[in-house]
């Protein structure tokens, strides 16, 4: 329970410590462009022709797809949009953004030791990006496999990862002097993800740094509504006792943190890894856009339930948490904090919240918020 | 205590070793530097000039770097030579190959040339065929860094086994012990 206590009070204080000063040491290195604002369409035509791989992947598309979606969900102000079997021209200087195997670089040899390129094109008055491309040398063995790295066959996800780095306008930290862990390294190791260097290198480019313009209840008051609701089940509803990784406190501090980015307009993929970034102590953001003026509304169901889904998952395998047991189970979790936490930004004191949910639980409807 | 530092530089290098990227890259071995080099020489970089080059599949930016020959280690060389890297700048518009190496005036490099023709980079190993050379400006002795400037202690250190950059603090190599290196290296490849 210390232990507990210990893991959720450093996180609570890296994440008071990051939002108060939103800046870290700097450790990632940058080249010298970047994308102007928006979308960037990544072409891929990388073919189907891998067969399962080894993460379970079916085709190298979807390899290239998922390494993108990971960028996507750190940075704000510039989105991938992957062109899945894209049929566009490949070639260099025409605008298009392309990825795709081939034996040589638009008819210039790779080198024996080359594995992938990663080219930009510029404009040099104003630094933005007009074009990248990728090129995976396909005389190379391929496969796309988590862990460390295998022997005779190379993971196409890190070097996506990598590339699509250069391609956001990320450099080398180990070639400027630092010595940190991150993807964006020169050497390629065992390291599978992004590392918190690249996220914050990313951020730095593309990270929005929105405040959330959106007040949250002091943490003692949905503790106190949750206690509450325990109670509740146990009580009224009669509840069974369910297994759960997720302490109390745990429960209702990460899904106010979910809710949080996703009331300022992140997607429900973004607002889980921001959550778990934060659990992780790798870095705290800002929402990814300020909430619009009027009734706050607040994600769906299902999208909740795969969040405490993922938390539960996050607590049991990430923080190596014990089983333990609850009157609430985690649909009744999600379900009540969210309308709880509906109620109170949509005007509701502490009090008529916590009122207005159990008149939900006993039978009597939805009720109208305080605004 | 010796022995625990070998063990502690030994982890490092294990650490460091790997596929290196930018471009991803496997770091060549000095053998493979050696064998695989057409030429082998040290130049000073005269001229850096950068032109359009129209390719069936588009146009690209390339950019052709004059050296004046100091020495020739390896092969072949005039007193200059010319060599073409993809990338570059022209007016407004820029082509970056991430991971080329960036020449400029006056620089004096130790360059590993392939016998590839039309390739994205001329050296072997792509960057790593470049080893940048640097005077100790108090003795006056000629020492060698890797591309990205690392201390290139020995040949030891190149291919995978690149020095991390807590390493950096070694004193770097003298140019005429990499000379004899790689005349050496190339000499055992001639008698087999």
């Amino acid at each position: 329970m210390i232990a507990r206590r210990r893991t959720l009070c450093g996180a609570l204080a890296a994440l008071t410590l990051c939002i108060t000063t939103m800046e870290s040491p700097r450790g990632f290195s940058l080249l010298a462009n970047k994308w102007p604002n928006g979308t960037v369409t990544m072409h891929l035509q990388l073919g189907s022709g891998s067969g399962t791989l080894i993460d379970g992947s079916t085709n190298w598309n979807q390899v290239a797809t998922n390494a993108l979606a990971t960028w996507n969900t750190h940075v704000d102000l510039v989105k991938f949009s992957a062109a899945n079997d894209s049929t566009v021209s490949r070639g260099d200087g025409t605008g298009t953004n392309n990825v795709f195997f081939d034996s040589a670089l638009y008819g210039r040899a790779f080198g024996n030791n080359t594995l992938a390129i990663a080219t930009s094109w510029y404009n040099t008055a104003s630094n933005n990006k007009i074009e990248g491309d990728v090129v995976f040398n396909n005389t190379k063995s391929w496969n796309s496999y988590r862990g460390n790295l295998r022997s005779g066959t190379n993971d196409l996800y890190r070097v996506a990862l990598h590339e699509f780095g250069h391609l956001l306008g990320l450099d080398h930290p180990d070639e400027n002097g630092q010595n940190v862990s991150a993807q964006m390294n020169s050497i390629i190791g065992n390291l599978d993800a992004l590392a918190s260097d690249d996220i914050a290198g990313a951020r730095s480019l593309y990270g929005a740094g929105v405040t959330s313009n959106i007040s949250f209840p002091p943490r003692n008051e949905p503790n106190d509504f949750y206690t509450q609701l325990i109670g509740v089940y146990q009580n009224e509803l009669r509840a069974a006792q369910v297994t759960t990784y997720v302490d109390p406190e745990g429960v209702v501090i990460w899904l106010t943190e979910y809710a949080r980015y996703r009331v300022g307009l992140c997607d429900h993929s973004t607002a889980q890894t921001r959550v778990f970034s934060a659990i992780d102590n790798t870095g705290v953001y800002g929402v990814c856009a300020l909430t619009p003026s009027g009734t706050i509304s607040f994600p769906p169901r299902n999208e909740g339930l795969d969040f405490m889904n993922a938390l539960q998952v996050k607590y049991r395998d990430g923080l190596r948490r014990g089983a333990g047991s609850s009157y609430v189970n985690s649909e009744g979790a999600v379900v009540w904090v969210l309308e709880y936490l509906r109620y109170r930004l949509n005007g509701c004191g502490h009090g008529d919240a916590t009122t207005k949910v159990f008149m939900q639980i006993r039978g009597q409807g939805i009720q109208p918020v305080c605004r | 205590m010796f022995r625990r530092l070998s063990l502690l530089t030994t982890l490092c290098l294990l650490a460091a070793a790997g596929v290196a990227r930018s471009t991803t890259v496997i770091p060549p071995s000095f053998e493979a530097l050696v064998s695989s080099a057409n030429t082998i020489f040290v130049g000073e970089v005269m001229n850096v000039r950068a032109e359009w080059d129209t390719t069936p599949s588009g146009r690209a930016i390339i950019t052709l770097v004059t050296f004046r020959v100091e020495e020739v280690w390896k092969g072949n060389l005039g007193a200059v030579t010319q060599l073409e890297f993809l990338g570059g700048e022209i007016g407004e518009i820029g082509m970056k190959v991430e991971g080329m190496p960036v020449f400029r005036l006056g620089q004096r490099d130790v360059l590993f040339v392939s016998n590839e023709v039309r390739t994205v980079s001329p050296l072997v190993g792509f960057m790593h065929g470049r080893m940048r050379v640097e005077r100790d400006t108090v003795s006056g002795v000629d020492r060698v860094r890797t591309f990205d400037g690392r201390a290139l202690g020995s040949v030891v250190q190149i291919g995978p086994q690149r020095a991390a950059p807590s390493l950096a603090s070694i004193t770097p190599m003298r140019l005429s012990d990499l000379a004899s290196a790689v005349r050496a290296r190339a000499a055992a490849a001639r008698q087999r």
